[in-house]
C-alpha cells in the first residue's frame, strides 16, 4: 500500500505555545472556522519596571467539517503557531466531531511533516 | 473606481448589433453572460462569438440600467441563446424582451433577490456570527474596528 | 449507477456495497480510492451493509435526487458524508443554492473531513462504519 506524503496536508496542527491570539488567521479564515478566546494577565519580570501584559489563550477551535484546506491561516501566522501535517484519520460520528480544541489540534504530530 | 471597457465592441442597440456581427460569420455563439456593476449603476452584457472559418472572434457588450434593465432577446438569430437569456434573466433580474419562454432554468425559487447582483445579501454571511469580531487581548495594542469581511454595512442593517 | 461490492485492501474481512453519489471533485478522490487498488471489487454476498457516499457539493435543487438514492438502498446501510461540502456547505456555507450539509436531508453515520479529503480517508470512515471500536 502507498504511502502517504510526508508534505501532503491531511491536518494543521496548533502549536499553542507560540498562539499569542493576534486573531491574525481567525480574520483571514475565507470559511471563519476558527475561532479563538483569550484572556490578558500582567506579568512582571525580575529587573523590569513595569508589568506586561500577556495573552493567554484559552480557547482554539478549527471546524473541519467547514475547513476548505487552503492553508491561509498556516501562511499568515506570524508566530509560525500552525502548521500542515499529513495525518487524514479523524472521522466523525456526529458533525461536533470535527471541531477540535487546543487538546486535538496539538496531537497532530507535526514531526511526520 | 469603475471597471476599464471590455474587450471588444458597443453594441447598442443591442440586437441589430448582434444581427450585424452574425451576418459577418461570426454566427456561433461561445458566451452570453452578464456583470453586474453597481458602482456604475449598470449591468454589463457581454457576448463571445467565433467564426468557424478563420477561427475569429469577438467580444460584444452593451451597458444596461440598473434599476430597470431590458435586453433584446437574440433568440430570433441566435437559438441557443435562449437558456443564456433565461439565466441572466434569473440570476441578475434583467428583464428579455422578445424572449419565447423566460421559464426559470436553473433556480428553484425566483421570488428572492436576484442572487448574482452584488448587492444581493449573502443570508449566511449576515447570520452566521463572525469569530474575528472577538477584539485581540494583547494589551496594547490598538483595538481598530473590524467588521466581517465580505459584509457591507448595509446588509447588517437589513438583517436587524 | 449501479452499486457494487468491495473489499477494503488492507482488510479483506470489511466488505460493503458501495453506492458512489459523486456530485462534485471530491468524486475524484472516491474513484482514486479503486484506482489505486484501496477498494478491490469482491463477489455478492447478502446481508452486505451499503453504503452510501455523498462526495461532492449537495444543491438545493439535488436534494430530491440525493434523498430518492438513499431511500432506494436496502437495509443494512449507511450514508458517509465524504468532504467538507457535504459536511457543511464547505466553501460554500455562504451560498445562495448550496445546502448546509447533506445531513439536514438524510442521516449520515459518517462525516469525513478534508477539502478533498484523501482516498485513505475514505478506508479510515468505511473500517470505522463496520468494524466497532
Amino acid at each position: 500500500m502507498s504511502a502517504i506524503p510526508p508534505r501532503a496536508r491531511g491536518a494543521i496542527a496548533l502549536d499553542a505555545s507560540a498562539c499569542t491570539s493576534c486573531m491574525i488567521c481567525v480574520r483571514e479564515c475565507p470559511d471563519w472556522c476558527i475561532e479563538i478566546e483569550s484572556h490578558t494577565i500582567e506579568v512582571t519580570e525580575p529587573g523590569a519596571r513595569r508589568p506586561r501584559s500577556v495573552a493567554v489563550l484559552d480557547r482554539f477551535t478549527i471546524d473541519w467539517g467547514l475547513c476548505m484546506y487552503c492553508g491561509i491561516c498556516v501562511d499568515v501566522c506570524p508566530f509560525d503557531a500552525l502548521a500542515w501535517v499529513p495525518q487524514h484519520h479523524y472521522p466523525g460520528v456526529v458533525p461536533q466531531d470535527l471541531r477540535h480544541g487546543i487538546e486535538r489540534l496539538e496531537e497532530f504530530d507535526v514531526s511526520d511533516s | 473606481m469603475s471597471a476599464g471597457s471590455p474587450p471588444g465592441v458597443v453594441l447598442d442597440p443591442w440586437l441589430s448589433g448582434v444581427a450585424r456581427l452574425v451576418e459577418e460569420g461570426f454566427d456561433q455563439l461561445d458566451l452570453l453572460t452578464a456583470v453586474d456593476l453597481p458602482r456604475d449603476g449598470v449591468i454589463e452584457i457581454v457576448i463571445h462569438l467565433v467564426r468557424i472559418e478563420d477561427h475569429a472572434h469577438v467580444f460584444g457588450h452593451v451597458r444596461l440600467p440598473r434599476a430597470d434593465p431590458v435586453l433584446e432577446s437574440v433568440t430570433s438569430i441566435l437559438p441557443a441563446a435562449a437558456w443564456h437569456e433565461r439565466e441572466i434573466h434569473e440570476m441578475f433580474g434583467v428583464e428579455i424582451s422578445g424572449h419565447p419562454d423566460l421559464r426559470p432554468l436553473l433556480l428553484q425559487s425566483t421570488s428572492g433577490p436576484p442572487p448574482l447582483r452584488k448587492d444581493t445579501p449573502l443570508v449566511a454571511r449576515v447570520e452566521t456570527p463572525w469569530p474575528g469580531a472577538v477584539e485581540e487581548t494583547t494589551g496594547r495594542r490598538s483595538r481598530r474596528a473590524v467588521t466581517p469581511p465580505g459584509v457591507p454595512p448595509e446588509w447588517l442593517g437589513e438583517g436587524s | 449507477m449501479t452499486q457494487r461490492c468491495y473489499a477494503v485492501a488492507d482488510r479483506p474481512e470489511v466488505r460493503v456495497h458501495i453506492r458512489d453519489l459523486g456530485l462534485a471533485c471530491c468524486a475524484v478522490e472516491f474513484a482514486s480510492a479503486i484506482a489505486r487498488g484501496l477498494l478491490i471489487p469482491a463477489p455478492e454476498e447478502p446481508g452486505t451493509a451499503a453504503v452510501l457516499v455523498i462526495s461532492g457539493t449537495v444543491t438545493d435543487a439535488l436534494v430530491p435526487e440525493v434523498v430518492r438514492a438513499w431511500e432506494a438502498l436496502p437495509e443494512p446501510k449507511a450514508a458517509v458524508s465524504f468532504g467538507a461540502c457535504s459536511n457543511s456547505g464547505g466553501p460554500y456555507w455562504d451560498s445562495y443554492c448550496v445546502t448546509k450539509g447533506v445531513d439536514t436531508v438524510i442521516p449520515v453515520s459518517t462525516y469525513v473531513p478534508g477539502c478533498p479529503p484523501r482516498p485513505e480517508a475514505l478506508i479510515d470512515a468505511l473500517v470505522s462504519l463496520v468494524v466497532p471500536v
